[in-house]
């Protein structure tokens, strides 16, 4: 098995940004030309999370960028934002998309069948969860969707809960620490990883090689990250990249 | 020489159609798309697959492309079977209770879970060494995506393999004119690109 290594884009308006914990989008270019790049370089998947707050994804129009993207990606497609029924699924995943990203905030609101749904028709690996961890006011771990007072004990149980409803992946996603670059919450990674029985992705925080390294010791199957792979050049010139094949292989340890 | 090649691909409500379209078309093969029988013929057949067994079947032979298939395998014309697909041609599944195709000396069991280690689905890369030929490069790599693995009677017809966390499956097989895939070439760019590039030249020439 080989360590995964996914890049994240975040789009707004058919336009490829970055964030700071989701918040404050900032411009960063092109995203067909994003895809094009990481599928030049190999990357072993991609996921796209449109972020907007105008995205139709109920209508041919509102999935086109969607599409440009997928059919010129050669390599394994999940996307996430605004998924909150099998309808939208559907379309998503007819247009090339290999699994739907949703996250803890839409399985609270929409339930558990949101999941149990898409899994049904479409196969557990088709489903990723993101479990949205952030901080309380008061600097408690709190599970989003859930009112403040739920804290760190029941991540766990939320997970499995997933889990039961069909998800065949979880994605372990501390917000406090997106797009800030202080590495990722290894503690809460661990915490989830032996927990559940499918596997895990690591998000938020990653920096680069090093972070990788640490976050698949502490139990993630794999790892994703947005701008680890996105560079400000000189004159303001955005850079994307993806690591050597090679390089990777190395870092991580991995041989035939 | 890629403009003479037609490919079908079926489409029988189960799987991402769209991928393996794209990339056939990007490898420059005439590429259609059927969900029902067709009385064209093709140089090559895909059976793609995303789900679960049953539904599998259920969807081929609601169709009628069971009957395209088995009238297009007696006249051996080559088939792939991606994923799903490849299971679907074997005899049967622990996934289901339905019967396979058939075409292939096989059964299909779920992957034994491992400790915490080999954690079900298996989904992610993995490298797939070449059995009884040399169909696989060293270093080949794909994308896997599935919770139940094809189970042959014979060894003869494994042509790759992969370790899943020490479990060892056939990852590949050959029988006669139609090849298993248990990963997705569609997904797994530059080495699925010439993994299907050689299962629509080479079974052409024969």
């Amino acid at each position: 098995m080989i360590p995964r290594l996914i890049p994240a884009i975040t789009i707004v308006n058919e336009k490829l940004v970055r964030t700071k914990m989701f918040k404050n989008p900032s411009y960063v270019g092109d995203p067909i030309n994003a895809v094009k790049i990481f599928n030049e370089k190999g990357a072993d998947e991609l996921i796209v999370f449109d972020i907007g707050v105008d995205k139709n994804l109920s209508t041919p129009n509102g999935l086109s960028i969607l599409r440009n993207i997928a059919d010129r990606a050669f390599m394994p497609l999940a996307y996430g934002g605004g998924i909150t029924d099998l309808i939208h699924a559907r379309a998503i995943i007819e247009v090339g998309y290999d699994k739907i990203v949703v996250s803890s905030l839409q399985v609270a609101k929409h339930g558990l069948r949101l999941i149990e749904e898409v899994a049904r028709v479409y196969g557990s690996q088709s489903v990723a969860v993101a479990l949205d961890v952030g901080r309380t006011f008061y600097g408690k771990e709190a599970v989003r969707g859930f009112s403040w007072y739920t804290s760190s004990p029941n991540i766990t149980d939320l997970a499995n809960s997933y889990v039961d409803a069909g998800a065949g992946e979880i994605v372990v996603r501390d917000i406090s620490r997106c797009g800030m670059g202080a590495g990722p919450n290894l503690g809460l990674l661990n915490k989830v990883a032996s927990s559940v029985e499918v596997p895990v992705v690591c998000a938020g925080g990653v920096r680069g090689l090093e972070d990788v390294k640490s976050a698949l010791t502490a139990g993630a199957q794999s790892v994703s990250a947005s701008n680890f792979f996105v560079f400000h050049g000189p004159r303001s010139a955005v850079l994307i990249t993806y690591p050597d094949r090679r390089d990777l292989d190395a870092s991580l340890g991995v041989n035939l | 020489m890629g403009s003479e090649i037609s490919i079908c691909i079926l489409d029988y409500g189960c799987g991402n159609i769209t991928s393996v379209n794209n990339i056939c078309r990007h490898l420059g093969f005439q590429a259609q798309v059927i969900s029902r029988p067709s009385s064209e013929s093709y140089s090559a057949i895909i059976l793609p697959g995303v789900g679960n067994f049953d539904q599998g079947m259920e969807g081929i032979k609601n169709s009628g492309l069971d009957e395209f298939l088995i009238q297009n395998h007696q006249n051996e014309v080559p088939i792939l079977g991606i994923c799903l697909g490849m299971q679907l041609l074997c005899r049967s599944s622990e996934e289901g209770v339905l019967e396979g195709l058939g075409f292939v000396d096989a059964t299909v069991k779920r992957i034994p879970r491992g400790e915490d280690e080999r954690r079900v689905p298996h989904l992610g890369w993995n490298f797939v060494r070449s059995r009884n030929g040399s169909l696989f490069n060293a270093q080949d790599r794909f994308y896997f995506a599935h919770s139940y693995y094809v189970e042959p009677e014979s060894g003869e017809i494994v042509c790759g393999v992969t370790n899943y966390k020490g479990f060892q499956f056939a990852s590949s097989y050959t029988s006669g004119t139609i090849i298993g895939a248990q990963f997705h070439p569609e997904k797994s760019h530059h080495f699925g690109m010439r993994f299907l590039e050689s299962f629509v030249t080479e079974g052409n020439r024969r």
